[in-house]
């Protein structure tokens, strides 16, 4: 504070009105500083102007000093808003002085102005100027005057309905009118940028012989040599035509639009690309042109008369050529922002003209070869809005270039022509059909945009009744002519083009009878895809209920109708599409009989992805059937696999280590499903139990000579088969087999031909047995303390769900490379009942290795107790195989000592 | 004062360009090209009409043989000492040029050569480069500068100053930017005299856009197919703007098929895009900044090994017009199949095989008395051209508003048209002067001129309202400037007393 006041010192002894007193730059400068600091006191800053503003005066005959004080007040004000008022009322009578005094005055009220909030800005220069002081700075010789009065003047106008007025805006127009011929580029384009402010605010107050006015003087303007104003200029005219379109003034409004487009247009051919850019942009502002003058910018040849040439000759001789070709001239240009424009323009016109859409088309698809995607983009949005408007009337010769769009590098482009192709109507089957090709060629390609193909595939088809329904026709007769096990349609163009087919029956249900029959059915199937891809069209349920009325499928109707109601997919819908997909599944059957492993596999993965995507929406227990589904469809793909490999054993070497390897993981993955879920009926526990006789067959067949514990696991089985339900025809067949002594793998071929997957049923009451662990106070970051070779503890969360008391549990732990130490759960220590029990508990982890630090793998394991006997090597361990419950989790450890 | 032309060639024809202009005293030739069509004196100017001593300097637009052929000659040969300007890509790409023809003519044809490699090279030291609106001071009065032409790489229009006489001559250029090259560009130039060429005076060319889309279906069709293309053309220019067009289109629908460029044409003129950046157009100096345009991603060098490699393809060759050498080779051995297509852009000389495909589809072509050519590929035919048409000469023409034009580079009925329309529509006077005739163009010139005190003040007190007007009177004596005085002082200077004279008449009301 003491510094402060030292520096004011000087300063408010300056107050002293010495009439012989000079203000040094010193001083100035200080308080130049002290009003710049944020830290000053309110104080002293009230202070430092006070006496800046009392020295004014006395300054008034040193131009010098007085525009520098004006400018540290002017500074100031924007940090210091409170002070503007006083700043303003003392620099009032300063502003008709010498004319440095007059400028450096004016750009001190600009900066106050520009500082405040709208409404003070504009108010306190209301409270200082006047009309006369403003038209007699407005025409004072000197620019710099001119140049602030003018600036003040736009920045006023901007404001112009929040604030009090002190010029009538007749006043204010002819001010501007004025400057627009000034000798200074600046002052002109300054100028026309302020009429156009007051245009644009003053929209709908203003009488129609203000844009007039405007739009004469910028019409004289626009040949103006300065780029700048030229751009301004041209902006105006836009501007004005807008106005006068939307007005009601009498006058003969398309002659008059017409050349204000013709004197637009003529800008079109500019050397400055600013100003081309301009031109363009306001091009689109002008509206009602006559379809001659529209046509005309499209030529550059000069129509005849014939085309209607005569209301262009009606204009004045100046602006008659200017139209021609201007829109060429535009799309033509080198500089891809003006091309832009154009094309946005032009597509606002097409809107407008029948006439004028047909022949911009060709432009707008010539577009699609631009080497910018930005105008690529622009031209597509042009096309949409025809398109939406109807007024796109596409022919052959385009469809090269706009197909090709589909497969375009940018997904923008393709998004943008799809977007199109769902409004598009198309002449010939010829194109629709190589319309729907070019999709499914975009969905090979890109498979990520499934769902938006899909989305203009349906609505390409809703909008095609005829050529839709003869697709559907070939489709039908194609299904027809391929063997049951050739499922083509796993395929994506199959997808793509079933889509297409149900698209008019679905939307008006059109067609419907017409449509064959079994292409519903084999939509079924597709049904998540589907109808993800329509999403907000058509609700899930009411698909589904659409495809199984139409399919020759035998469902019951209410099991699906009180769930119609409910959000989501309910239970019931999920079994009905999971009886569906089960059925095919058994399709995949005759595949893998087949020795198609190939195809069987493809079908196997999209039938897989089907599952995922149901399963996004599906319930907690319709996730548990899928979470079956997933797990049985895996292990059809692991039969497939060796299917495979045993049918080509014979040709090629055979690799009896991957075929060990695939049954390993063939007989975990069953083991698996037998022990996660828990409430089979009857059929599927037979089921799974003879896929387990399939291993052994397999395994059977690779061993040269079978053992007797082979055999005699095998016979218990069958036995267990037995007490189960009557044995089916492969059951019947190993058991003959054994019984005749005769080699299995001899049969191997035979006994798959007998194998039956129609066994599988939906259960309602399958549950998920699964455990979950939570280890307590641990992660990487924080790792548990031990200390090497002694004992460790882990502090656990177990939750179990669905376990029945015969269960054995355990806890495995393992370290990379040593042996694992497994826990026996006892399920008497836990709490609850046999669907959720649960547990903390602190497990002892004994072998800690002899390193800094250490992770443990943990997880829940049961034992599968009806699995052939096997001796494991680990003393306190399981003695029977064991199949995993819950999710590894780590647990980390790190020594004492290294802490 | 008049700006004085003496049309050299390329009146009333196109070859041979050379305009010489004497502007406020200076004599400037405007390029010095050779006439392809004779091989007689008549392929040069006539040169006997000048002293070479009077020029003062010699400005050559862009590298065609038609607008520098005869250049070695004039400063070689008939001893011009001045100064040369061109743009640093002509300067780059001339000599290639003329040594090229110069061993066609002496090689091929076996006809005497009118100038020496050594004098190329002599007279290309002379040459001083400029830059694009790069204002060259050529002596005390005399100020040249160039500006962008398009055309080719680094055709530039070049403006002239003397004093208060301005002048431009535009050479060859184009108002629509194509692939590789830019539109010429100009500022608003108050001049008395603007020469331009007029090629297409008559024709008006529609949107390029369509003609890019018939050769890209055309070519697409044919590689989808299995088929080759073999596109003929010559090493600069056309080759590498069709190549940027197909290497887009490959890049954007993700096609495979490999494109070719023979070998001598890849090397050197890619070389010289790759360097000469800043004169192309300005998608290729955006792209730049990323990757070079003419690092084409999908182009490979072929041998000729290659020819018969089965599979699609896409060849470009040299020469264009099928007029022998590699691209000759090439079609003698594709065009037998349906499958392949034969591309041909621009213009294609009588007599040559390009000819013979485009005007009508001949389906044998008798190569000599030994050679017979089945000729069953598909013939696509571009007329892609780098000149302005009718449309752009006259844009050209109404935004600099000159106050006279003179046409040359064109042929006389179509000049006469043109004439009529910049004489009628944009009430400029026109001329289209035929060769060795003189036009003389009168120019403004305006003096500078002092004024009194007085009559200043005058002005400032005479205001009245919006019209200024003030009265004085021009005072010229030989020896002193120019002055303007008030009333008063012309008498004071000139010693006279104001005399006035008043008289009344009478006139009778009944008078009719």
């Amino acid at each position: 504070m003491e510094e402060e006041g030292s520096l004011v010192q000087p300063l408010t002894t300056t107050c002293n009105p010495n009439p012989l007193f000079q203000f040094d730059l010193t001083s100035l400068s200080s308080a130049q500083a002290l009003l710049l600091n944020p830290s000053t006191s309110i104080d002293t800053i009230h202070s430092t102007v006070d006496s800046l503003l009392l020295s004014l005066p006395h300054l008034s005959t040193n131009a010098t000093s007085l525009s520098l004080a004006l400018s540290v007040l002017a500074q100031s004000a924007p940090l210091h808003p409170s002070l503007s008022q006083s700043i303003v009322s003392s620099v009032r009578s300063l502003i008709n002085g010498q004319d440095r005094t007059s400028s450096a005055v004016l750009s001190a009220l600009l900066s106050i102005a520009t500082s405040c909030h709208n409404e003070d800005g504009s108010s306190i220069l209301t409270s200082i100027l006047d009309e006369d002081l403003v038209l007699s700075l407005a025409s004072s010789g000197v620019y710099k005057i001119r140049s602030r009065i003018l600036r003040l003047l736009v920045f006023v106008v901007g404001r112009w309905k929040c604030s009090g007025k002190f010029l009538t805006d007749e006043v204010m127009v002819r001010v501007f009118l004025r400057f627009t011929g000034d000798i200074y580029p600046v002052l002109r384009r300054d100028a026309i940028d302020g009429l156009c402010e007051f245009l644009t605010v003053a929209r709908d107050g203003v009488d129609f012989c203000v844009p007039e006015c405007c739009l004469e003087h910028a019409i004289g303007l626009i040949g103006d040599d300065d780029e700048f104003v030229r751009v301004a200029a041209v902006r105006m005219v836009g501007l004005c035509g807008e106005m006068l379109g939307e007005k009601e003034n009498g006058v003969d409004k398309i002659g008059q639009m017409d050349t204000i487009f013709t004197q637009i247009c003529s800008m079109a051919r500019d050397m400055s690309v600013k100003v081309r850019i301009e031109a363009f942009n306001a091009l689109g502002k002008v509206k009602l042109v006559s379809d001659a003058v529209l046509m005309q910018s499209l030529s550059k040849k000069i129509l005849g008369s014939k085309n209607g040439g005569k209301s262009i000759i009606k204009l004045d001789k100046a602006s008659k050529p200017c139209a021609a070709g201007a829109y060429i001239h535009g799309i033509e240009d080198e500089f891809y922002v003006v091309r832009k424009s154009a094309c946005r323009s032009l597509g606002i016109h097409a809107v407008m003209s029948i006439k004028f859409a047909d022949d911009s088309i060709n432009y707008l698809m010539d577009l699609m070869n631009d080497d910018s995607e930005s105008v690529r983009l622009e031209a597509l949005d042009s096309l949409f809005r025809m398109t939406a408007q109807g007024c796109l009337n596409v022919q052959e010769k385009h469809m090269h270039m706009f197909l090709g769009l589909l497969t375009d590098m940018s997904s923008l482009v393709r998004h943008g022509a799809r977007k199109i192709l769902q409004l598009m109507k198309l002449p010939k089957l010829e194109i629709f059909k190589s319309t729907v090709n070019e999709l499914i060629a975009n969905l090979e390609k890109y498979p990520e945009e499934e769902e938006g193909i899909f989305f203009s595939l349906f609505s390409l088809g809703k909008n095609h009744r005829e050529f839709s329904l003869n697709v559907a026709k070939d489709l039908a007769k194609q299904i027809k002519r391929t063997s049951k096990g050739d499922l083509t349609f796993a395929k994506p163009s199959m997808a793509a083009t079933l889509v297409v087919c149900i698209a008019s029956p679905l939307s008006e249900n059109e067609n419907v009878p017409d449509t064959p029959v079994v292409l519903f059915s084999y939509a079924v199937p597709l049904l998540g895809r589907i109808s993800r891809a329509l999403q907000g069209t058509f609700d899930q349920h009411f698909l589904l209920t659409f495809l199984l009325d139409h399919s020759n499928i035998k469902w019951k109707s209410q099991d699906l109708m009180p769930e119609i109601a409910s959000k989501g997919i309910s239970e019931d819908l999920m079994q009905s599409v999971i009886k569906f997909i089960s059925k095919s599944v058994g399709d995949a059957w005759s595949l893998i009989k087949g020795s198609n492993g190939n195809d069987a596999e493809k079908f196997l993965r999209s039938c897989m992805k089907e599952l995922e995507i149901i399963s996004l929406n599906a319930s907690q227990a319709a996730i548990t059937t899928l979470d079956f589904f997933s797990k049985y469809i895996q292990i059809l793909q692991l039969i497939s696999k060796i299917q495979c490999k045993f049918d080509s054993r014979n040709s090629t070497t055979f690799h009896i280590k991957s075929h060990h390897i695939l049954l390993e993981k063939l007989d975990s993955a069953l083991r698996k499903i037998r022990y996660s879920f828990t409430g089979w009926t009857k059929e599927v526990e037979c089921h799974i139990l003879e896929l387990s006789l399939l291993v052994d067959v397999f395994t059977f067949s690779l061993a040269r000579i079978p053992s007797n514990e082979h055999l005699k696991n095998l016979l218990s089985k069958i036995s267990h088969l037995e007490a189960i339900s009557c044995l089916s025809d492969f059951t019947k067949e190993i058991k003959r087999l054994i019984e005749e002594r005769s080699s299995v793998m001899v049969n191997l071929h035979s006994l798959l031909k007998v194998f039956e997957c129609s066994g599988l049923e939906f259960v309602r009451e399958m549950k998920p047995i699964k455990a979950e662990l939570k280890v307590v106070g641990d992660d990487s970051e924080n790792p548990l303390t031990f200390v090497p070779g002694l004992p460790a503890g882990i502090r656990l969360w177990i939750t179990l769900h669905n376990t029945s008391s015969t269960d054995r549990l355990w806890l495995h732990m393992s370290v990379r490379g040593r042996r694992p130490q497994y826990v026996f759960l006892d399920l008497s220590n836990f709490e609850g009942s046999e669907e959720v029990r649960k547990c903390s508990s602190l497990i002892p982890f004994y072998k800690t290795p002899k390193i800094a630090s250490f992770e443990i793998r943990v997880c829940i394991v049961i034992e599968c107790l009806s699995e052939h006997y096997e001796v494991l090597k680990e003393r306190d361990g399981p003695k029977y195989d064991v199949t995993e419950l819950s999710v590894e989790k780590l647990v980390y450890f790190s020594s004492v000592k290294s802490r | 004062m008049a700006i004085q032309c003496l049309i050299l060639g390329a009146g009333q024809e196109v070859g041979k360009s050379c305009v010489v202009a004497m502007i406020g005293g200076k004599k400037i030739m405007f390029d010095c090209g050779m006439h392809m069509g004779f091989s007689d004196h008549r392929a040069f100017p006539d040169f006997s009409l000048l002293s070479s001593n009077d020029i003062s300097c010699v400005v050559i637009t862009h590298f065609h043989l038609d607008h520098i052929g005869a250049l070695p000659y004039f400063t070689e040969v008939c001893g011009y000492n001045g100064p040369i300007y061109m743009t640093y890509p002509t300067k780059a790409l001339a000599p290639l040029m003329l040594e090229d023809y110069r061993k066609i003519l002496v090689d091929r044809r076996g006809l005497e050569e009118q100038y020496t490699y050594e004098n190329i090279i002599h007279c290309m030291n002379k040459v001083i480069p400029i830059d694009i609106k790069q204002t060259i001071q050529v002596d005390k009065d005399l100020q040249i500068r160039a500006y962008y032409a398009g055309h080719v790489l680094g055709a530039a229009m070049i403006y002239a100053q003397v004093g208060e006489e301005k002048m431009l001559y535009t050479g060859d250029y184009n108002m629509t930017p194509d692939r590789h090259l830019g539109a010429a560009q100009i500022d608003r130039l108050s001049l008395d005299l603007l020469i331009t060429e007029s090629t297409y005076a008559t024709t008006v060319r529609d949107s390029k856009y369509s003609r890019e889309r018939e050769f890209l279906k055309a070519v697409h069709t044919c590689v989808a197919a299995g088929g080759k293309v073999l596109i003929p053309t010559f090493a600069l220019g056309r080759a590498q703007e069709l190549c940027i067009l197909l290497d887009d289109y490959w890049e954007r629908m993700n096609i495979n098929v490999p494109i070719y460029f023979s070998a001598g044409l890849t090397i050197q003129a890619n070389m010289y895009y790759k360097m000469l950046i800043g004169w192309t157009s300005q998608k290729i100096k955006d792209s730049y900044t990323v990757r070079n345009p003419f690092d084409f991603k999908h182009v490979c060098p072929f041998e000729r090994s290659m020819i018969n490699l089965p599979g699609p393809c896409v060849l470009f060759a040299t020469p264009g017009m099928i007029s022998g050498g590699f691209s000759l080779e090439v079609f003698k051995q594709w065009a037998p199949s349906d499958k392949n297509l034969i591309a041909i852009p621009g213009y294609c000389v009588a007599g040559t095989i390009g000819h013979k495909l485009m005007s009508g589809k001949p389906t044998r072509i008798d190569l000599d008395k030994d050679t017979l050519i089945d000729v069953r590929c598909q013939i696509h035919q571009l007329t892609f051209s780098p000149h302005t048409d009718s449309k752009g000469i006259m844009d050209l023409v109404e935004f600099l508003s000159p106050k006279h034009v003179i046409l040359v580079h064109g042929e006389k009925p179509k000049m006469a048209a043109l004439k009529q329309r910049i004489e009628s529509e944009l009430g400029i006077q026109c001329e289209y002067p035929a060769n060795n005739e003189t036009v003389l163009v009168p120019t403004t010139q305006s003096l500078k001129i002092s004024a009194s005190k007085t009559f200043v003040r005058n002005c400032t007190t005479e205001l009245d309202g919006d019209e200024r007007i003030a009265e004085g009177i021009l005072v010229m004596e030989k020896g002193h400037n120019a002055k303007i005085v008030s009333e008063e002082e012309f008498l004071e200077t000139i010693g006279a007393e104001r005399n006035v004279v008043s008289f009344t008449g009478w006139m009778s009301p009944l008078a009719q």
